[in-house]
């Protein structure tokens, strides 16, 4: 199946720096992502899965600018005849560096700068774990949702409160709520208003950061079917960030699961769930609790804990915990490749 | 309810005073633990859960007062009433008897002390007597042997007086003399072996190395081991266990899980374990109790909550479980404030059977199948008819 392209991520890197010293130079990186590549398709939702600390939530951050990513690059609503010359470029013999140079300018987004960045930030927005400490508990929702048109110089006076009353009612608010503050909400309807206020800008592309765990249960499938009907209404494409997995295999389409800086599976969600490969995404989605005593099932248990993304270990990261690891598996990198049926891998076992 | 429990909690009520007003935290909640069984708590945030554990060792912070019901302790025939008991008799039974594992490790451990410390802190306070029982045997076989010195003899004499009176002039006196003060360092290196052990059982890698940290150099699931342990330190009868993995990952939730399950066989404890969590709940717990706004409103085997659930709750709850391939199904409204909360049912507002009696009325907890208790007028009926 051919879809559209929206975003097209290559070789994504980003690290922080570990200062140390008397004069706190730089002495390592934090590789919180590391060489990731992935292509995201028009419409989809695409979720992002793993443990906390494995670098989803700077992932997130980075394509959408919020972080300088370390090296890298992103493409967002690129042609596809572009992409393809890129692709060749980068992977032809000679290089044509200069040509390769001027087509990343101008197309990636990596590179972007200044007011050529803000303009495109306004089809990229971004919804946040918690809505307690991501709305300024002393602006009224007017402010908060209006905020994001008045920086933007889309609209402002009477044009923005109009846009912010459709957008309200959109989200399941009303215009009776425009004259509060967020502590007078309950944390769904805090959400709400993050989310109204992502909106707003008529965004191609959001990134959910966890929206949903900070809410409880019965709230929660709320909050889902909110972001199903707006992804249909206004022909969204998401990046869902998430660690609870059942939640991600209810609304994602495609699904990646990172392990440690590195997506190390990545596949429709129903064959991921039904069939991972790796060893670590096997044992992730065993541990899932199943909601239902008659079951049973089959428990892998990890040993150890995560190793630290400044000084990960050689080779495949996973493979000090792997239960399957190989003599090769310390010393070479797996590449993510496709086995199958748009299912990609990074492990030595099926290579 | 049932003779051979060990522990039941009777029409307890819990208010906090608060500057905007009264909060009926809880609002008359009946439960009973049996030897050995997994009772699980489940319910929304703010529901009183973790409250609930609170008064069962008269925990309650202020503004909060547990205003009546019982809570009542029955362990080697005796009967004890946690509410009427003193502060004192409390904190010896705190840690010893009931103990509790909370839901953030990293706000439950001292930063300032290490591991080793915090662990040996509740063995040293009620585990004294047999720890001093081991050094003196060990130094007895010394004596025997014909190995020890003066000292020896000495340390072993002050160690019999302090297990008899641990206040006494002469425990006093020596204690703060440097070289007659051994004594003391041989029963923290005692309580320093034991902890060390512990944390061995938790399945800690490296325990000898684990035990002379700081809480800031473990990881949230290492924390948590050693929360668990500082629990079960002194071989609890209860443990109340409130959401202790919320905060963990799935594989790091997965192992703790599995290290309460496996404890549970090994200590011959009780557990209440709280959470919010269906799915651990499934997992963990032979019975479960349903809690919304302040009330059980469901209690019932774990197979059977699953199967049968009664209470419009918790059908919704479990119905708000995601499912691939099927809408997501939300229970509509949100939880009310139990400042002012709605009269009769609490739940009424959001219930998509409720009735006219609903909101006059509070429904009973009535028992409408053998063992499965329920708080709701649909069901009140067919048990007045019996």
């Amino acid at each position: 199946m051919e879809q559209d392209i929206l975003l097209d991520i290559k070789r994504l890197k980003k690290y922080y720096p570990v200062l140390g010293g008397v004069l706190r130079r730089k002495i390592a990186d934090v590789k919180a992502v590391d060489d990731v590549s992935f292509r995201i398709f028009k419409g989809e939702c695409f979720g992002l899965v793993g443990e906390s600390g494995c670098g989803k939530t700077t992932l997130g951050k980075t394509i959408i600018r919020l972080l300088e990513p370390t090296a890298g690059s992103i493409y967002f609503n690129v042609p596809p005849e572009i992409l393809e010359e890129i692709d060749k470029l980068e992977n032809s013999k000679l290089r044509d560096e200069r040509k390769l140079r001027e087509l990343r300018r101008k197309y990636d987004l990596a590179t972007y700068k200044g007011p050529k960045l803000n303009l495109v930030r306004r089809k990229m927005q971004i919804v946040y774990q918690d809505p307690t400490t991501s709305l300024n508990p002393r602006m009224l929702v007017k402010d908060i949702v209006a905020e994001p048109l008045i920086v933007q110089g889309i609209a402002k006076g009477i044009e923005a409160r109009k846009r912010v009353i459709e957008m309200l009612y959109k989200v399941g608010l009303t215009e009776m709520h425009l004259y509060r503050y967020p502590h007078e909400f309950s944390g769904g309807q805090r959400q709400r208003i993050a989310v109204a206020r992502a909106l707003i800008t008529h965004p191609e592309f959001v990134v959910l950061d966890e929206p949903t765990s900070s809410v409880d249960v019965s709230v929660r499938a709320q909050l889902l079917n909110l972001f199903e009907d707006l992804r249909k209404d206004l022909n969204l494409t998401y990046l869902f960030i998430s660690h609870d997995l059942s939640v991600v295999e209810c609304i994602a389409d495609r699904v990646a699961v990172m392990y440690l800086g590195k997506i190390v599976e990545l596949s429709d969600t129903e064959d991921l769930y039904n069939n991972p490969l790796h060893p670590y995404a096997k044992a992730l989605f065993a541990s899932i609790p199943v909601p239902d005593p008659t079951v049973k099932r089959k428990r892998i248990m990890l040993t150890g804990e995560v190793p630290s993304p400044v000084n990960p270990p050689k080779g495949c990261r996973f493979h000090p915990r792997c239960p399957q690891a190989m003599e090769i598996c310390a010393q070479e990198e797996p590449i993510l490749k496709d086995v199958g049926n748009n299912h990609f891998v990074a492990c030595h076992l099926f290579e | 309810m049932k003779k051979n429990s060990i522990l039941t909690v009777d029409n307890l009520k819990v208010n906090f005073y608060t500057y905007e007003g009264i909060v009926e935290a809880l609002d008359g909640v009946n439960l009973n633990l049996m030897p050995g069984e997994t009772l699980g708590v489940v319910g929304e945030t703010g529901c009183g859960k973790s409250v609930t554990g609170l008064s069962i060792m008269k925990l309650v912070p202020p503004p909060g007062r547990i205003e009546e019901g019982k809570v009542i302790f029955n362990i080697k025939n005796r009967t004890l009433n946690v509410l009427e008991l003193e502060e004192r008799i409390l904190r010896k039974i705190r840690g010893r008897l009931i103990s509790m594992v909370f839901q953030d490790p990293r706000s439950a451990l001292n930063p300032v002390y290490t591991v080793g410390d915090q662990i040996m802190e509740v063995l040293l306070h009620h585990r004294r007597k047999t720890l001093i029982k081991r050094i003196i045997d060990q130094l007895d076989k010394k004596i025997k042997e014909g190995k020890a010195g003066f000292l020896e003899k000495f340390y072993k004499k002050m160690l019999t007086i302090m297990m008899e009176d641990p206040k006494s002039d002469i425990i006093e006196l020596t204690s703060k003399i440097p070289f007659l003060r051994g004594y003391k360092r041989l029963l923290k290196e005692e309580a320093k072996k034991e902890a060390i052990n512990m944390l061995r059982l938790m399945r800690i890698p490296d325990p000898e190395r684990v035990v002379d940290m700081y809480p800031h150099e473990l990881s949230g699931g290492m924390a948590q081991r050693v929360v668990i342990a500082m629990a079960l330190a002194c071989n609890p009868e209860i443990l109340i266990a409130d959401e202790p993995t919320t905060n963990l990952d799935v594989t790091v939730q997965l192992q703790i899980l599995y290290l309460i399950k496996r404890l549970r066989e090994e200590f011959s404890s009780s557990i209440i374990y709280i959470t919010h969590d269906m799915g651990v709940i499934a997992e963990m717990c032979d019975r479960v109790a349903v809690m919304y706004a302040g009330s059980i409103v469901e209690l019932a085997d774990v197979i059977e909550l699953f199967k049968n659930p009664l209470h419009p709750y918790t059908r919704g709850l479990l119905e708000s479980i995601p499912r691939p391939g099927q809408p997501f199904k939300s229970i509509p409204g949100t939880v009310p404030s139990l400042i002012n909360p709605p009269k009769g049912c609490r739940f009424h507002e959001r219930c998509p059977y409720a009735m006219e009696i609903c909101n006059r009325e509070k429904p009973k907890f009535v028992e409408v199948k053998k063992n499965h208790f329920v708080q709701c007028f649909l069901y009140q009926s067919k048990s007045s008819k019996d």
